[in-house]
């Protein structure tokens, strides 16, 4: 009676040290054994695949004046304030595979092409034209229905450059390093290096 | 009888001078705003026309934008590189149009179409405007759209001035 209840006792023992054995090996969270082969095109493609990383957005106001002189005489003026957005990033769909460098233990060394501004809008709803004036002594000469268009391209063009020398590409490409270090360590790697 | 004989004289004589400085500024517009007739770097014909300068300063910088109408006189659609229009100024520095917002890098010309309005807008530092400037249409003309002399923009930052002729 007592050597068949120690039996019972060995053979629950064994088969639960089996079912920790089997359950850590196979089923315990972290204890799988993942094998990835990982090359520099499977990279390349998948960053690539991120296009145009817009990473950062300025917005600016300005006020843009432009005065057009009439032939022969005379001038029309026009004073506007604009608020318009200015958005910056990169160009992934640039990188070759000589920019994507990968290294022993999960190292990936990447070089970013340069940051650039991506897109510049104005905010109609924002922009108000705040004076529009001619010369009072050239009545006869018509308006000009393309001032106004012409006063937007300035206005796009002087946000573009304000923000170019307020930071906005150095910013752009600090915030792209930092979203692809996060992409690129939760796609596995220990280690991402920019240069 | 004297006096309004004198008056008479002077207002007659600012009359002409008024009429040939007008004559004179309608005719230097028109000399800048004359059609070109340019070809591709392939060798497809397409007509140029400068329409307006602008000129502003942002900043430290400045700004030149150029207003173009472009003709195509082709039964099919003829496409432009933005980067074949270059501005050079009197040190034969070279500046290429930006391409952003509305300015496409590549500009569409629809069969037998025009566009009205095309514009071309460069970023130059200030001393750009110390002598000529020129612009680059086709590979076959160098346009000027600014005489010699220096001029020296005394505008605010966000000030432009447009101008329809070359002599400033």
């Amino acid at each position: 009676m007592f050597k068949k209840l120690r039996n019972l006792v060995l053979f629950a023992v064994i088969a639960a040290l089996a079912t920790i054995v089997v359950y850590q090996r196979y089923f315990w969270p972290g204890s799988q054994r993942i094998t990835r082969t990982v090359d520099a095109p499977a990279v390349l493609q998948q960053i690539q695949a991120l296009q145009e990383l817009a990473t950062v957005k300025y917005t600016l106001q300005k006020v843009i004046g432009l005065e057009e002189e009439k032939v022969p005489f005379g001038s029309e003026s026009v004073m506007m304030v604009v608020l318009a957005h200015v958005k910056a990033g990169v160009d992934l769909s640039a990188l070759t595979l000589r920019d994507v460098g990968l290294g022993p233990d999960n190292q990936i060394v990447l070089r970013l092409p340069a940051p650039k501004i991506l897109d510049v809008y104005i905010d109609d709803k924002q922009t108000k034209v705040y004076q529009r004036s001619k010369t009072w002594w050239t009545p006869w000469v018509p308006n000009n229905p393309a001032l106004e268009q012409q006063a937007r391209q300035a206005a796009l063009e002087s946000v573009q450059l304000a923000a170019t020398q307020s930071g906005v590409l150095s910013n752009a490409q600090q915030n792209a390093e930092t979203a692809l270090r996060t992409f690129l360590q939760t796609a596995g790697f220990q280690s991402v290096t920019f240069r | 009888m004297v006096v309004k004989r004198l008056l008479l004289i002077v207002l007659l004589v600012i009359a002409a001078l008024l009429g040939a400085l007008a004559w004179l500024r309608t005719k230097e517009a028109h000399t800048f705003s004359r059609p070109y007739r340019v070809h591709t770097f392939t060798g497809t014909n397409y007509v140029l026309q400068l329409t307006s300068t602008t000129v502003g300063r942002v900043h430290t910088n400045y700004v030149v934008i150029l207003a173009a109408r472009l003709e195509n006189p082709n039964p099919f659609e003829v496409l432009l590189q933005r980067d074949w229009f270059v501005l050079t100024d009197h040190d034969r520095d070279y500046y290429l149009p930006s391409t952003n917002g509305t300015q496409t890098a590549l500009i569409r010309l629809p069969p037998h179409g025009v566009l009205e309005r095309e514009l071309f807008s460069y970023t130059v530092p200030g001393d750009t405007f110390a002598g000529t400037l020129a612009f680059l249409a086709g590979h076959q003309y160098f346009v000027l759209i600014k005489s010699r002399h220096p001029y020296r923009p005394e505008m605010g930052d966000g000030r432009f001035v447009t101008f329809h002729r070359r002599d400033w």
